[in-house]
């Protein structure tokens, strides 16, 4: 019965493998059955296996390891485990004897004496595998890893032995996945055996492969970076000390590389060496480590070699802190003084001319030395500290007191990291000591307050230093008291407040930003320091504001301080009251001071809910409920002003959508009522002026899309046609629009609505029969009705929004010229960011509905613009209506299309100056066209027109462009004639200036194979050109145009003939 | 090569002078003050409401005419790097705001448009040898980037160089600075400066 197995598997094996291994695993069974004994399967198979043919060997051994992988773990006896292991060791070379031993060794039953048998089994037969494929090393080196890992005890017993075996059998090694392996198994020989009499071999067994070189090929399945392997064998070299006199002097060596990725391993190596070496053995390569890395940070030429570099000066003094084993007292000192006295002297060398580099890359030393164990920090503190006030005292001029200033910094920032701040514990510090700057305190104090507040305001950079300095004084743990520290924000107020304004204010910036983070571990101080002062200088009413803009950055400091929950609720508090009273303003045409406060409401409302969930409720009764009443009274002036309004709808909004369902629901019952307590009779009423003063329906609106989609409000709003306040009826079409995109959902409204757009549609068509002059208000408020119930429905991509679009762009055929006109303004609208109609506000906009309105609409516009029966005035509108597309989609979704558009841009260049607003958006377009599409430009042949029409734009009108430039002459298209008769131009200066950024681009971009360029032949024109652009009466379009000659001087070569002039 | 000088004194960039940023002080709007951008009415995106307010806003250019001062060509040059090290003109006060004087070329005609740049130039050490291709650097940026009514002049500092004289002599000369500017050496070395420009 056996025999008749393994010869069926044997004939199986090579052309059915399934059949082979269902045999296998019946053979198996069986064996757990007890229907046959191991022995006879051994002896069934002794003939293939004694075969001279290796192919049958290879099959009998294979036949054997499948039955054996396939038995539960508890199968075989400790006597047929040592059976099998010796057979198939002896067969260790055949096929699949791997994959039996695998599971053989993997058995609680396989011994001690399995495995070293195993083991030197592996060690005869593998020395050599470099006639091996990868796949088959791998298996080898996966078992020797297995055994290492289940038969520890046993392996180390063999001691030398297995050492050298297996260092033997990784010889040669060279693919990524078998380093990975080999990498990991030196790693536990290095740790756990003893090495003292191979430390040559080991080390070369490792380093071997330093630096590593590998780059994983594209799509590499296996995923192993060269990074991977770094790793690896940086563990492997820090991972005895013994092995230091060889990795230090090799890896010094190799620092000198000329590579930086080889330096930079170099580098991480010691680092790593240094951390995990033992103390005594860093001890005595100390001092020859700092000579050797020293000088990549005083002469750095990479700044993240000095940041590699810092970290090994580091990581030896956190080894050399380490309570070392007697064996310290070998050494005279302690190793940690003996390390960094040479250092502390050599950085106080160089600091004697404190503004050089070296003086610079000094302080990075110390700060490195220093932070790395509070030990460390006192010994350098102690060394360095008195000699930095010497210097202080010493030096001259304003350059060596900021260099010393940024040098005592970076101390400072090392006793941050060693001690902590108030902020957060160091686990350096698990003692909770203070830091050895106490001892200073006082003197650095005066030192630091002087420098900040004794200078001329000239001397930022100085400033700078020293308040960041003070910054660091404060925040350290359990240093300064709050008196102390009341001090420097007393001086952050006085620079905030009272300095004068000076270049770019980066001190006042940053005194700002050192009071909100005094704020996080000393609210309590802001509050009473800062507050107060800040708020004193807040105007009490509109008339004491004035003309002056002074509150702003008051205001602007006090949302900046306000970072923390608590302060923040004081602000707004303080805030809120201060608004109270400007609400009893009387009538001005316009309430800056007002805006600006409820501006920072907003502002610190909306930022605090960024990063949080938190509510904003508390705000419900005060904001929401009472601004609103007062604003329905109307007898607030203030309340009455739109842009007032505006912020209050908008702060309103914010807090309604981030309030509890309940004040929803008492928002979504108020919304035409406004929380007014009007008397029962007048609720019925459904016009709402009656209430209140119509200007208050724009926080109607506000409130209206901060309520959820399924909110069943009664929305009272009518189309409020022939309006004469315009915001007004702004706040009907925005209702209007909610409504239709947000609430409406069955198919009999939403068709409702379709017909009712259909309505407008026509009615709009019947006015191209009236006389063009008749352009009345109607008109044009249908026009806008229009255009808002084509963003409603065509935002939600609703299933006509095709129709719709066509019946919108027909319209513009159809209606006299000057209607045309302004129906061409509104494209602009549709796919116009809207912040009622907003994905905040959850109104319904997909995400495909850009792209289907551009795609609808482009081809439209194209083939109208192109039909020869439209007159040129027809053309112009249909390129306003296309700006206003443009002005309105991502480049993705323009970028596609352009070999359609290119045209019409160009025709939009050369609209008459009315245009402004056309040419922006052209012109914008114009400029991703040229950084992310140049090839569509080369293959248009349109780069002469271009470049013609560009500069055209772009000259100032006041000289009126001597036409140097042969307008037109390059490349007539058939449409060119357009607006040739136009004036030279008088472009906006915005215009102008995107017009000269196009031309400064186009060298940048334009660059393609060809040579010589498609720019070349017009060179001589465009600098030309630019000349007259140099002297534009605004100085952000001259440097606009600087920079364009420049790119056109430097950027298109000409070979050979150079022109300077 | 050797550098000339390896260890010049840098200045920290929040030193050097700027424009005078007059975002809080202006934009009656508050356009220019991030905070306060929310005062912006909402009906600006609006095509309807633009068209009718764009006239007024879009065209002021003409009276608020802004004339190249002195801070204009310090911009234009101390952004150029030296041609040693990578560092600007500016941080290594090469160029300085004080030493740049603008001046009517016809000095009995005030009113008339032609001026004339002085740019002086201090060397970062005394016997810089490079000098030359600084100032040389300095004219070319300027005579590029200036409307033609502008005269360029260009000069080492009064007792900042061993060899002023010599090197003012040839920075004034057209001819030999026409001729220099063929050569391929220095034009490597110009245009290398001028990469740096912003």
């Amino acid at each position: 019965m056996a025999e008749d197995d393994a010869r069926a598997y044997v004939l199986a094996f090579e052309n059915d493998k399934p059949e082979a291994a269902r045999i296998a695993s019946q053979t198996s069974q069986k064996l757990q059955d007890g229907q046959i004994k191991l022995v006879e399967i051994i002896k069934a198979l002794g003939e293939y296996l004694q075969s001279t043919d290796a192919k049958i060997r290879d099959r009998a051994t294979n036949y054997l390891a499948a039955i054996i992988v396939n038995l539960p773990s508890k199968q075989l006896s400790r006597q047929d485990i040592s059976i099998l292991n010796s057979f198939l060791c002896s067969r260790i070379r055949d096929g699949g004897a791997i994959e039996g031993l695998s599971r053989l060794q993997s058995l609680d039953r396989f011994s001690r004496d399995n495995a070293t048998e195993l083991a030197q089994a592996i060690f005869e037969n593998f020395a050599d595998m470099s006639d091996k494929k990868q796949a088959e090393r791998y298996q080898v080196y996966l078992l020797l890893n297995e055994l290492l890992g289940t038969h520890r005890k046993a392996m180390l017993e063999m001691a030398d032995t297995s050492l050298l075996g297996y260092v033997q059998v990784f010889g040669g090694e060279k693919d990524p996945r078998n380093l990975m392996l080999i990498f990991s198994m030196l790693r536990v020989f290095m740790i756990e055996w003893d090495i003292s009499k191979h430390i040559d071999l080991m080390f070369d067994a490792v380093y071997a492969y330093f630096p590593i070189t590998f780059r994983p090929p594209p799509n590499d399945p296996y995923g192993i970076t060269a990074q991977d392997l770094k790793d690896r064998l940086r563990d492997c070299l820090a991972s005895n000390g013994e092995l230091a006199p060889s990795t230090f002097p090799n890896l010094l060596d190799k620092l000198d590389s000329t590579s930086e990725v080889v330096k930079k391993d170099v580098l991480q190596a010691l680092s790593a060496c240094a951390l995990h070496y033992d103390p005594p053995t860093i001890a005595q390569y100390s001092i020859t480590l700092w000579d050797a890395v020293k000088f990549e940070v005083l002469q750095a030429q990479e700044p993240f070699l000095a940041d590699e570099a810092l970290n090994v000066i580091k990581n030896i003094a956190i080894c050399l802190s380490r309570k070392t084993s007697p064996h310290a007292v070998e050494w005279k000192a302690d190793p940690l003084i003996h390390y960094l006295k040479p250092i502390n002297k050599e950085c106080l060398e160089h600091l004697q001319e404190p503004a050089s580099r070296q003086a610079g890359a000094s302080g990075d030393i110390l700060k490195a030395a220093a932070s790395a164990t509070t030990r460390s920090f006192e010994i350098v503190l102690k060394s360095v500290g008195p000699a930095f006030f010497t210097l202080q005292q010493a030096s001259e001029g304003i350059n060596n007191q900021r260099a010393i200033l940024t040098a005592v910094n970076k101390i400072f920032e090392a006793s941050l990291e060693v001690y902590g701040s108030w902020a957060s514990n160091s686990n350096k510090n698990l003692e909770g000591e203070i830091t050895l700057l106490a001892e200073f305190k006082d003197k650095l104090l005066a030192i630091y307050s002087r420098a900040l507040m004794g200078t001329v305001k000239e001397e930022v950079s100085y400033r700078l230093a020293a308040l960041k300095g003070l910054l660091l004084l404060a925040q350290m743990r359990n240093l300064l008291d709050d008196n102390e520290i009341g001090l420097i924000v007393q001086h952050l107020n006085d620079i905030v407040l009272d300095e004068e304004s000076y270049g770019r204010d980066e001190l006042k910036q940053r005194a700002m930003q050192a009071l909100a983070e005094i704020s996080m571990f000393r609210a309590r101080l802001i509050t009473d320091i800062t507050f107060p002062k800040f708020i004193a200088r807040l105007p009490e009413s509109e008339k004491d504001a004035g003309t002056s803009k002074s509150y702003q950055p008051v205001l602007e400091g006090l949302a900046e301080i306000s970072v923390g929950q608590d302060l923040l609720e004081t602000l707004i508090r303080r805030l809120l009251n201060k608004l109270d009273i400007l609400i009893q303003t009387g009538y001005q045409p316009t309430y800056p001071y007002t805006c600006a406060i409820l501006s920072i409401v907003y502002y610190v409302l909306d930022r605090s809910t960024k990063n949080s969930d938190l509510g904003l409720d508390s705000y419900f009764d005060r904001v929401v409920v009472g601004l609103s009443e007062k604003a329905a009274t109307g007898t607030s002036p203030p309340l009455c002003n739109q842009a007032v309004l505006n912020l209050l709808g908008r702060t309103i909004n914010l807090i309604i959508r981030r309030s509890s369902d309940e004040h929803k629901d008492q928002a979504s019952g108020n919304i035409y009522r406004l929380f007014r307590h009007s008397s029962p009779e007048m609720l019925d009423e459904t016009n709402v002026d009656r209430y209140y003063p119509l200007s208050a329906l724009t926080l109607s609106t506000w409130m209206l899309a901060a309520l959820p989609k399924s909110s069943r409000t009664a929305y009272k709003v009518s189309q409020a046609s022939d309006e004469d306040d315009p915001t007004v009826e702004q706040s009907c079409l925005r209702q209007i629009s909610l409504l239709i995109n947000k609430h409406l959902s069955s198919k009999e409204d939403l068709a409702q609505i379709t017909n009712f757009f259909t309505h407008t549609i026509d009615g709009l068509k019947d006015q191209s029969t009236s006389s063009d002059s008749d352009y009345g208000n109607f008109f044009r408020s249908q026009v806008r009705y229009t255009f808002i119930l084509t963003k409603a429905l065509v935002l939600r991509l609703e299933a006509s929004t095709n129709s719709i679009l066509t019946s919108v762009v027909d319209l513009l055929q159809d209606l006299p010229p000057r209607k045309a006109r302004y129906l061409a303004l509104g494209f602009g609208i549709i796919l116009a960011p809207d912040e009622i109609l907003s994905k905040t506000n959850e109104a319904q906009i997909r995400l495909l509905a850009p792209q289907r309105v551009f795609q609808t609409l482009v081809p439209m516009f194209s083939a109208k613009f192109r039909d020869s029966d439209s007159t040129q005035e027809q053309k112009e509108i249909y390129l306003i209506a296309l700006s206003g597309i443009l002005g309105t989609v991502s480049s993705d979704i323009v970028m596609p299309e352009l070999p359609t558009l290119l045209p019409l841009l160009l025709q939009s260049l050369e609209l008459s100056d009315a245009n402004q607003n056309v040419k922006t958006a052209t012109l914008e377009t114009m400029t991703v066209v040229i950084t992310k599409n140049p090839e569509a430009l080369i293959e248009s042949g349109h780069i002469p027109a271009l470049v013609r029409r560009l500069i055209a734009v772009a000259t100032p009108s006041i000289k009126p462009a001597k036409s140097k430039l042969p307008a037109n002459t390059g490349t007539k298209t058939s449409s060119d004639v357009i607006m040739s008769d136009a004036p030279a131009t008088s472009s906006s200066p915005k215009v102008r200036q995107l017009a000269l950024r196009c031309v400064a681009l186009l060298p940048q971009h334009v660059k393609d194979q060809k040579t010589p360029s498609a720019l070349l032949p017009l060179k001589k024109e465009v600098l030309g050109g630019l000349a007259g652009c140099l002297d534009d009466p605004r100085r952000d379009v001259r440097k606009e145009a600087v920079d364009a000659r420049a790119s056109w001087l430097r950027g298109v070569d000409d070979p050979e003939d150079s022109d300077e002039d | 090569m050797e550098l000339a000088n390896a260890n010049p004194v840098v200045l920290n960039p929040s030193d050097l002078p700027t424009r005078k940023q007059h975002t809080i002080s202006q934009g009656a709007d508050g356009k220019n003050a991030s905070i306060f951008t929310y005062s912006v009415p909402v009906n600006s995106t609006d095509p309807f409401f633009q068209s009718a307010s764009s006239e007024a806003s879009d065209s002021d250019d003409e009276y608020e005419a802004e004339a190249i001062d002195e801070q204009e060509i310090y911009d234009l040059v101390a952004t150029m790097s030296d041609p040693e090290h990578p560092i600007t003109l500016g941080a290594l006060a090469v160029v300085s705001l004080p030493d740049i004087s603008i001046r009517p070329t016809i000095p009995n005609r005030p009113e008339s448009p032609l001026k004339t740049v002085t740019v002086l130039v201090t060397p970062t050490i005394q016997h810089c040898s490079l000098a030359t291709v600084i100032g040389l650097g300095v004219r070319v940026r300027l005579e590029e980037s200036l409307p033609a009514r502008f005269r360029v002049d260009v000069k080492i500092k009064e007792g900042t160089h061993t060899t002023a004289d010599e090197v003012n002599k040839q920075l004034a000369d057209k001819e030999r600075v026409a001729a220099a500017l063929w050569n391929p050496t220095l034009q490597s070395f110009i245009k290398k400066m001028l990469e740096t420009c912003e």
